[in-house]
């Protein structure tokens, strides 16, 4: 026995008499139910076209619901809050005096699957997530069909109830760190997730690092490796980015592109990767300790060189490379939030203001151009936009080691950014994972790869 | 608490003075030194000049010439504020110029000074100049005198090796080790073109005499520093070939040595109708080769005798052996060359047949 008219005052009333959700009252061979919806969240004409037409149809009552409706997925329910919760999600549900049943009715408007717009590649599969979870793991699941591809579901958010799903394979994952997310996406405890970023300070990434702990990806063939190796998938829904859990250093300098390559080649990639982050790191601050503590390093050709270029710039030369750091940082930034229109004119003020014009101004050096243009392709090649951002804190630092100590500064400041990264601790497991400490088999796999068939 | 570290730590790091802070704009690289005493030790400086000018991109602009005069070297060198604004920076320094005078005097203050500084860079070159005008002489083919001077003593020390390349380091070295004495290049002015001419050697600290060139190639295979060198034979015709390859053994007993060259080479010019198809002809050359160097090697082991200077180290030889040295003097020296020629290129025959 159903309370139902009972149910839909109180769902009336705790709504606010919301016009958006549709109360149609219809009589089924003389007994009276109702159907409600929201409007917005349902595909009206596979209301009428599955349900209500179905309904006229029906010759007996509760069981025959089941057999001769004609929608495909039809739940039967017995609280007031799973009616909530299934209208909120897009549902149609049946209330009458013997049953309540969810009927799928989902609006199925979404973004078709798009080509990947952070992650380029050449060569490589050009589909990319898209807002819709269920999309997103309908492209994981049509590259690895197995029976141990697990799915589990989380509803996170005590107001916006997202979906959170986590991808794993049973039997390669380790499953302490399964337990460790588990136990920490069923505590969460936290208004509303509307990205995937949330996620991670929910599983507990630490501040202390600014190197990210988690890999964020547009493409599912990333996904499925990763799942491979033996890593869990975060799909939360509404981000076209899935989260993989844990990331190491090393997997930063990996694309998927390096496994369709010959491994001799890939291995130059990623040495070029390398070189160009700790180009990224070191190149403003090695300019400052050169300049201003370190001369005898250069060779005497280049430090007359390097004084003639400088003699007009009145700046020592730390407030210099600060002053055009910060500069090349604000016109990333810039570039980044403003919209296509301003691009062209951003970039003509950034090559002529802060390159041609400053130096004729005297107000930087040339060679101070050429360092800021160094760090600022060097920071390229990394397709985690928060490698790139974390790497700026480390550049700030190496810069205020250079700048007070010369070459000592930078050794101190590199021996703070070693002790952080290695006591950096992803579920019990090192950052510096396949380096410190060493494993020669994921070592295969690393700054070169020798194994091909991996 | 914790905030206040937050603030506190970074202030610290603006405030520690910058121990050794220097711009790069406010340095007077200094490139050459020439020291000369005449009762105040009277210094000439070569300094870079980095101001920019209206000439070419990447042109070096000519080096400014300081005086400078004092007591000491140091005080002399600090001297030069009174005429630079920039302070002299010596660890670009490539070459070291000491007044032949002043060497005979001996200079143990010059590597006394120069040993304790610790704002120089220690591979610096040394050389003695005859002439006082060394760093005012116009160099023709590089910009500075010191960078003309740097690049052909290592390029001697690559391809000819007839003078005797000390860094300040070898000379400190040297000068430390009681088992062997200084030799130092030696430079004038000729042509007004910085020379090197002769090398001077010395005893203890103090110069007291000089050997030739060709000597110093002699000077240079004993003592096994030979990398690539030319030689040519008086004998009759000139014949002169390319030595590639030099190995210097010795054997040593007590006051008795052994010195075998084996060097490897290559004919380059005969100046005379020889069938080098022949391989008699090439085993004459070969000899008579032999027999010269070991001539000239003896003639100058004589020489050095009579100075009583142990500028090859035998003393050090003997001692690494753990063998009796009694002076050079009083030491019997057996040296035995070996010379292959292995190239002679291709029909050097014809061409004379035309």
């Amino acid at each position: 026995m159903v309370m139902y008219t009972k149910y839909i005052e109180l769902l009336k009333r705790e709504t606010n008499y919301n016009k958006d959700i549709i109360y149609r009252e219809k009589n089924v061979r003389g007994k009276k139910i109702y159907i409600i919806f929201s409007e917005s969240l349902t595909d009206g004409s596979s209301i009428s076209e599955y349900i209500i037409k179905s309904l006229d149809e029906i010759k007996k009552d509760k069981k025959a619901i089941i057999n001769d409706i004609y929608n495909f997925k039809v739940i039967e329910i017995n609280t007031y809050d799973e009616i909530v919760e299934y209208i909120n999600n897009g549902f149609t549900i049946i209330l009458s005096k013997n049953y309540i049943f969810a009927l799928e009715t989902k609006n199925k408007s979404k973004r078709s699957i798009d080509i990947p717009k952070g992650e380029n590649t050449i060569r490589g599969a050009k589909d990319a997530f898209t807002e819709d979870f269920q999309t997103n793991i309908y492209l994981i699941k049509k590259r690895i069909k197995n029976k141990n591809l697990w799915i589990k579901e989380y509803k996170v958010g005590n107001y916006t109830k997202t979906t959170v799903d986590i991808l794993y394979i049973n039997g390669k994952v380790d499953n302490k760190i399964l337990k460790t997310i588990n136990e920490k996406l069923e505590n969460a405890n936290i208004d509303g997730i509307l990205n995937s970023g949330a996620i991670k300070s929910i599983i507990g990434e630490s501040n202390i690092n600014p190197m990210p702990t988690t890999i964020t990806t547009e493409r599912p063939d990333r996904v499925s490796k990763e799942l491979l190796k033996g890593k869990i998938a975060i799909i939360v829904d509404n981000d076209p980015y899935v989260l993989i859990v844990p990331a190491f250093l090393n997997d930063f300098f990996k694309t998927t592109e390096d496994y369709s390559e010959k491994n001799i080649n890939s291995s130059l990639t990623r040495i070029l990767r390398y070189l160009s982050f700790y180009i990224a790191l070191f190149t403003p601050a090695l300019y400052i300790a050169l300049i201003t503590y370190n001369q005898e390093m250069l060779p005497t050709e280049f430090l007359v060189n390097f004084a003639m270029q400088r003699s007009t710039v009145p700046f020592p030369a730390f407030f210099e490379a600060f002053m055009m750091i910060t500069c090349f940082e604000i016109l990333r930034e810039s570039d980044i939030r403003s919209s296509g229109f301003v691009g062209s004119s951003l970039s003509i003020v950034g090559a002529l203001i802060l390159g041609e014009a400053a130096v004729s101004a005297g107000i930087v050096s040339p060679i101070m151009i050429i360092v800021v243009a160094l760090t600022a392709i060097s920071s390229l090649p990394f397709s985690e936009y928060e490698l790139v951002n974390g790497l700026r804190w480390y550049r700030i630092l190496f810069m205020i080691g250079a700048s007070t100590l010369g070459m000592i500064g930078i050794v101190y400041a590199f021996i703070y950014f070693i002790i952080n990264l290695s006591a950096t601790n992803l579920f019990g497991k090192p950052y510096l994972m396949p380096f410190v400490p060493t494993n020669f088999k994921s070592l295969k796999d690393s700054i070169i790869r020798i194994n091909r068939k991996e | 608490m914790k905030i206040k570290l937050i603030i506190l730590i970074p202030l610290l790091l603006f405030l520690t003075g910058c121990y050794n802070y220097r711009e790069l704009n406010d340095l007077g690289i200094t490139t050459a030194i020439y020291i000369k005493k005449d009762k105040l030790y009277e210094l000439t400086i070569e300094v870079l000049k980095t101001e920019k000018e209206d000439s070419k991109e990447g042109d070096m602009p000519k080096p400014v010439i300081f005086k400078s005069s004092g007591t000491t070297i140091q005080e002399a060198l600090r001297n030069t504020i009174l005429k630079s604004p920039k302070r002299l920076y010596a660890h670009h320094m490539q070459v070291l110029i000491i007044d032949e005078n002043l060497a005979k005097e001996g200079i143990s203050d010059i590597l006394d000074l120069f040993f304790r500084d610790p704002e120089s860079r220690k591979q610096f070159f040394v050389v003695v100049s005859k002439d006082d005008e060394i760093l005012e002489t116009d160099s023709n083919l590089t910009d500075t005198n010191s960078k003309s001077m740097y690049e052909r003593i290592i390029a001697n020390k690559n391809f000819l090796g007839n003078i005797v390349p000390v860094t300040f380091t070898n000379l400190l070295s040297k000068y430390l080790n009681p088992n062997i004495e200084i030799v130092l290049p030696s430079i004038n002015i000729k042509d007004d073109e910085i020379v090197f001419n002769e090398s001077a050697i010395f005893k203890k600290d103090k110069l007291i005499g000089y050997i030739s060139n060709e000597d110093t190639i002699y000077l240079n295979l004993i003592c096994g520093k030979i990398k690539d060198t030319v030689i040519t034979s008086k004998d009759k015709n000139y014949i002169t070939v390319e030595i590639n390859e030099a190995k210097t053994k010795y054997k040593v007993e007590d006051n008795k040595i052994e010195i075998k060259l084996s060097l490897i080479g290559n004919i380059s010019e005969i100046n005379e109708q020889i069938d080098l198809i022949n391989p008699n002809s090439i085993n004459h050359i070969e000899n008579i080769f032999e027999e010269e160097i070991k001539n000239n090697i003896n003639n100058l082991i004589r020489k050095i005798s009579d100075y009583d200077t142990d500028i090859f180290g035998f003393q050090d030889i003997f001692y690494k052996y753990n063998k009796n040295f009694n002076g050079l003097k009083n030491i019997t020296i057996n040296i035995s060359v070996n010379m292959k020629l292995k190239y002679k290129g291709n029909g050097a025959y014809e061409l004379y047949e035309r």
